[in-house]
């Protein structure tokens, strides 16, 4: 169960360049709290698209929730023979898409999207209905639930983004960017998948937002024990709340284990293009002025707290 | 660019978003503006830039009124990076994309290629010059928004939440980037952001509550009021927020390190 992915690569067309290489991945089913992080263009979002099979593979397996992901093209196909050029219509790489084998395939890719909740980068990308709260309905509507019980569902995972309620009739294209943002993870927790995968949800939200959004993770997970995967680029966020951390690096996945040994590693954060969270930047400059001392590299607010009044970050 | 807003109100409907709003902005200067979400920030931003007109109030740009009329002369100077880059883009590659700015300031061919290359070098997107905007990451659109942005050369620029998808060295890079036009240039530059680290790069933070401001100030002025920011939705950096939790704590070295955080965090 869970998701596995192995050897998988995916390209946007065919004859394009990888966007996903060797990924080898798992994820469980429950309790995992997982960042995804890495250079603008690395291939993030493209990889929580494959999760809920909105991008296919063209290689490799990928099993999410226990159902297959059916690779794009049948055979691995040999890019460069002028057969299969003709035989792909390669040139027509954009009509090839359009055609995979997306309709064939579609009961598992539904299947697939049942289990798996992605908020896009994006939130525009996921608002189409007249007002936020059918906006926020839709969902739960998909699974048969009567209109009372969708709009009971609506209005709780409206609460809990703390949306203001006199704007539930407004349209979700007349919001501030941070109102919309709260709008499209309603519309996923709504749903009550089993695990939700976020690209970038602190973006645009404001310092309190930040804190409601992921105190709520954490909460939902401590009830329900989901797993919960995050694109961020907010590594205080990312020093929180994080249990394990995948960096990605040019459509390949070149970190994947704890966070402390990532902050640890100046070297490796400065390649990967990421940051120390400001707190871990304060730590070394105080230590550098041999005004603290600490064994383990304070990421927190409380762990720097902590070591200044004397005492020590135990694990 | 000098920005003065007299007594302005706006509303999309019966509400009031922006509330007799009095503010100047100097030019050679770096504002930021922060505030929560649907506190009036990009508003605030489409009125200045003339994208929205006041209800009620009078916006003066270099001494002269925002009208219909004037915004014919100030429109070539203002640039503005919206909130979602998507919003933005006219082009079907992300040279035609910058071009399309440039075109409309009158530029010979060959300098419009000579800056479409050198801002999006800047940005690190060179080598997706031809690639249509719709088929680039959340961070590369963001990018190449900025770099079209920075191509006008602008007296005035806006960046609403315009980094707010970079990888944190990127961020940094631009940063650095803005800081070095307004010293160079003299453009004036307002950044609209949440990420209180960017915040600190400005000259100026002023924080926003329900369309009003309610507080104005350096970056160390604003910050150290840990109080308006928590009742305005709002947090502080977090030294200042380490340096008051202890407030009231006995430990070693209190005064040196109350210090040197302090210096850490407003430096510059
Ligand atoms: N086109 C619109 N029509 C009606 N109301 C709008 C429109 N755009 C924004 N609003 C409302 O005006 C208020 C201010 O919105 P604005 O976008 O200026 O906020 P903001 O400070 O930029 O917020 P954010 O941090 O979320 O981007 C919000 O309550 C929002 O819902
Ligand atoms: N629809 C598309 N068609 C073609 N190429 C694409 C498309 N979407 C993304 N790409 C390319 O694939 C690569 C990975 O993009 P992806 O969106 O996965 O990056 P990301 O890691 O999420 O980056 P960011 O942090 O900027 O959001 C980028 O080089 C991008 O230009
Ligand atoms: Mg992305
Ligand atoms: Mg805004």
């Amino acid at each position: 169960m869970g998701i596995n992915f192995q050897n998988v690569a995916f390209r946007y067309s065919p004859l394009g360049k990888d966007v996903l290489q060797d990924i080898n991945l798992e994820v469980e089913e429950n309790d995992e709290f997982v960042f995804i992080l890495g250079h603008t263009g690395s291939g993030k979002s493209t990889l929580v698209q494959n999760i809920n099979a909105l991008l296919l593979p063209y290689k490799g397996k990928l099993n999410v929730m226990d159902h297959q992901v059916i690779t794009r093209y049948r055979h691995p196909i040999k890019l460069n023979t002028k057969l299969n050029k003709k035989r792909y219509n390669l040139n027509k790489s954009k009509h090839l898409f359009a055609k995979s084998n997306i309709p064939v395939y579609s009961r598992t890719l539904r299947n697939i999207r049942k289990h798996i909740g992605l908020v896009f980068q994006f939130p525009e990308y996921q608002l189409f209905e007249s007002t936020v709260l059918k906006d926020v309905m839709f969902g739960p509507k998909n699974f048969k639930y009567s209109k009372e019980e969708c709009e009971r569902l609506a209005k709780e995972a409206l609460e809990l983004v703390d949306f203001p309620k006199e704007l539930y009739d407004r349209s979700p294209f007349l919001l501030s960017g941070g109102q919309m943002r709260r709008v499209a993870i309603a519309g996923i927790l709504a749903i009550n998948p089993d695990v939700i995968i976020l690209d970038e949800p602190t973006v645009g939200l404001d310092p309190k937002g930040k804190d409601t959004l992921m105190n709520l993770l954490v909460d939902i997970q401590k009830k329900t024990h989901k797993s919960i995967i995050i694109i961020s680029h907010d590594m205080n966020v990312v020093a929180r709340y994080a249990k394990r951390i995948i960096v990605m690096k040019q459509s390949r996945i070149v970190y994947d284990g704890e966070k402390r040994r990532l902050f640890e590693d100046l070297d490796k954060l400065h390649e990967y293009n990421l940051d120390l969270p400001t707190v871990s930047g304060l730590s070394m400059e105080l230590k550098k002025k041999n005004l603290i001392n600490y064994k383990h590299l304070p990421l927190t607010i409380e762990e720097l707290e902590t070591v200044i009044k004397g005492g020590d970050i135990y694990e | 660019m000098k920005i003065k807003l007299d007594n302005v109100s706006f509303s999309y409907n019966e509400e009031k978003v922006i509330s007799n709003l009095n503010l100047e902005i100097e030019s050679s200067s770096i504002t930021a503006i922060i505030g929560h979400n649907g506190s009036g920030k990009s508003t605030l931003a489409k009125l200045i830039v003339g994208l929205l007109e006041p209800k009620k109030g009078t916006i003066y740009l270099d001494d002269q009124v925002l009208n219909e009329d004037s915004i014919k002369i100030f429109r070539n100077k203002m640039g503005i990076i919206f909130q979602n880059p998507d919003n933005q883009f006219v082009g079907v590659t992300v040279k035609d994309d910058i071009a399309f700015g440039l075109e409309n300031k009158n530029i010979e061919r060959e300098e419009m290629i000579q800056k479409i290359h050198k801002y999006l070098k800047l940005v690190g997107m060179e080598e997706y010059i031809e690639e249509s905007p719709e088929n680039l990451s959340g961070g590369q659109k963001q990018r190449v928004a900025i770099a079209g942005a920075l191509s006008m050369e602008c007296e005035l620029l806006i960046l609403d939440e315009s980094t707010s998808m970079l990888d944190p060295l990127g961020t940094k890079e631009v940063g650095e980037t803005i800081k070095k036009i307004k010293n160079e240039d003299n453009k004036t530059i307002i950044i609209i952001t949440h990420d209180l680290e960017e915040a600190r790069l400005a000259d100026r933070v002023i924080v926003l509550n329900k369309g009003k401001i309610v507080k104005d100030g350096t970056p160390k002025e604003v910050f150290s009021d840990e109080n308006i920011l928590i009742n305005s939705g709002l947090k502080t950096m977090d030294s200042v927020k380490i340096i008051n939790d202890l407030k009231n704590v006995d430990y070693k070295n209190k005064k040196e390190i109350e210090a040197a955080l302090w210096e850490l965090t407003f430096k510059m």
